[in-house]
């Protein structure tokens, strides 16, 4: 009980690295968005409440809202790993395929543990998604 | 105790020696040398069988006992730098929420701070903060001897880096320098300030990119990054330009 108890926070602890992200933290910073009081002295005032609602906030983050984020992210990199083509030759394709459906699941949960316990910038940071203002450069 | 946990014993205490390489880090063995080891050859020789184990003995009182003690200060230091960057103001629920990791981490990282600073020679905060003072005079010290130099006619860059914030007397030096140094003097201030952005923003790009030499033109086209601004009556009147080759570059985009 000792030792799981310890472990257990140890692994709270590294999870919550991924909430030390500014972009990994949205239900804190919904909280801080929406449920701040204005004045300092109301802050220092209700900090006790403070303190174990941001706790609960942190957990929520960490456990919950960041796992569920980096599905999207972690099923993405799967795909680019394992399902991109690379300018192959049809053989070459057709003998990792199976391969790569064996590999899918582990790469996927691997990946996915990974963006749940590393601070880890999302993929639309990596690879930048372009928006409708951007065009195409015109040929010469 | 047998042989091989003495041999262990002795190696794990001389570990810590690591510390005691520093001078400051000694301060029994200093004593002891200054106060009670005898000067003259014939003397030290005839003292040795007393001062050698006394020797000894101060080097595992600075060991165990003084220089930890030197750095319980800095090691308190440490762990409470983790809550000099709490701040309610901007992130209420944020910071609220971290305080019991914190509070957790407070011990921990003071313990590893002390171990840490107690077996190795770790600078501490004050020495960091000196250091870091003094490498800001000499790279000012240095930027400002570098624009006396290109006006002296000089156009290499600088020896060392430039600060990364400019105060108003390094504005105008590096103002004075532009308007006196060649063109090869000012296309090495232009280098400098495209990675400094305390500079950047002091720079008058248009001015820099319309320069009177078709050689600093050219060369700015070329190198200067995408993330400097040029006005677009500027960037047309390079790409009318009486050099061909700075007509060309002008009509290219730039590099990213």
């Amino acid at each position: 009980m000792r030792t799981s108890f310890w472990v257990g926070i140890l692994f709270g602890t590294v999870t919550a690295c991924t909430t030390t992200r500014d972009d990994s933290r949205r239900t804190l910073d919904w909280l801080d968005g929406n449920l701040a009081p204005a004045s300092h002295t109301a802050r220092m005032v209700l900090l006790p409440v403070a303190i174990p609602v941001g706790a609960c906030g942190v957990l929520a983050d960490t456990l919950l809202v960041n796992p569920a984020c980096a599905v999207d992210d972690a099923w993405w990199d799967t795909v680019d790993v394992l399902w991109t083509s690379r300018e192959e030759s049809t053989l070459r394709k057709a003998l990792f395929t199976p391969l790569a459906a064996l590999a899918t699941p582990v790469v996927f949960v691997g990946d996915w543990l990974w963006r749940c316990v590393i601070p880890t910038p999302p993929r639309s940071e990596v690879v930048p998604v372009p928006t409708s203002a951007q065009k195409p450069e015109a040929k010469s | 105790m047998n042989g091989h946990r003495l041999l262990l014993w002795c190696l794990c205490a001389m570990l810590p020696a690591c510390a005691w390489a520093r001078r400051e880090n000694r301060p029994v063995w200093n004593a002891f040398e200054e106060h009670l080891v005898p000067q003259s050859q014939g003397a030290f020789l005839a003292t040795l069988p007393l001062t050698g184990p006394v020797g000894l003995l101060s080097i595992a009182a600075d060991t165990l006992v003084a220089h930890p003690l030197q750095v319980v200060d800095d090691a308190a230091e440490d762990a409470a730098d983790l809550w000099r960057q709490v701040d309610l103001d901007a992130d209420y629920y944020t910071e609220a929420g971290f305080a019991p990791l914190r509070a957790v981490a407070t011990p921990v990282w003071f313990c590893c701070s002390f171990v840490g600073r107690s077996l190795f020679d770790v600078p501490s905060a004050e020495s960091r903060r000196l250091d870091a003072e003094q490498v800001a005079a000499e790279r000012r010290a240095g930027a400002l001897q570098w624009f006396a130099a290109l006006v002296a006619g000089g156009h290499r860059g600088p020896r060392r880096s430039l600060p990364e914030k400019f105060d108003a007397e390094l504005f105008a030096a590096m103002d004075d320098c532009l308007a006196k140094t060649s063109a090869l003097g000012r296309l090495a201030v232009y280098r400098e300030a495209w990675k400094n952005p305390s500079m950047s923003e002091h720079v008058d790009w248009g001015l820099a990119f319309a320069d009177s030499s078709a050689v600093v033109r050219f060369e700015l086209l070329l190198e200067a990054p995408a993330s400097i601004q040029v006005p677009d009556a500027v960037m047309a009147k390079l790409a009318a330009d009486p050099e061909e080759a700075v007509r060309t570059l002008a009509k290219q985009p730039r590099k990213r």
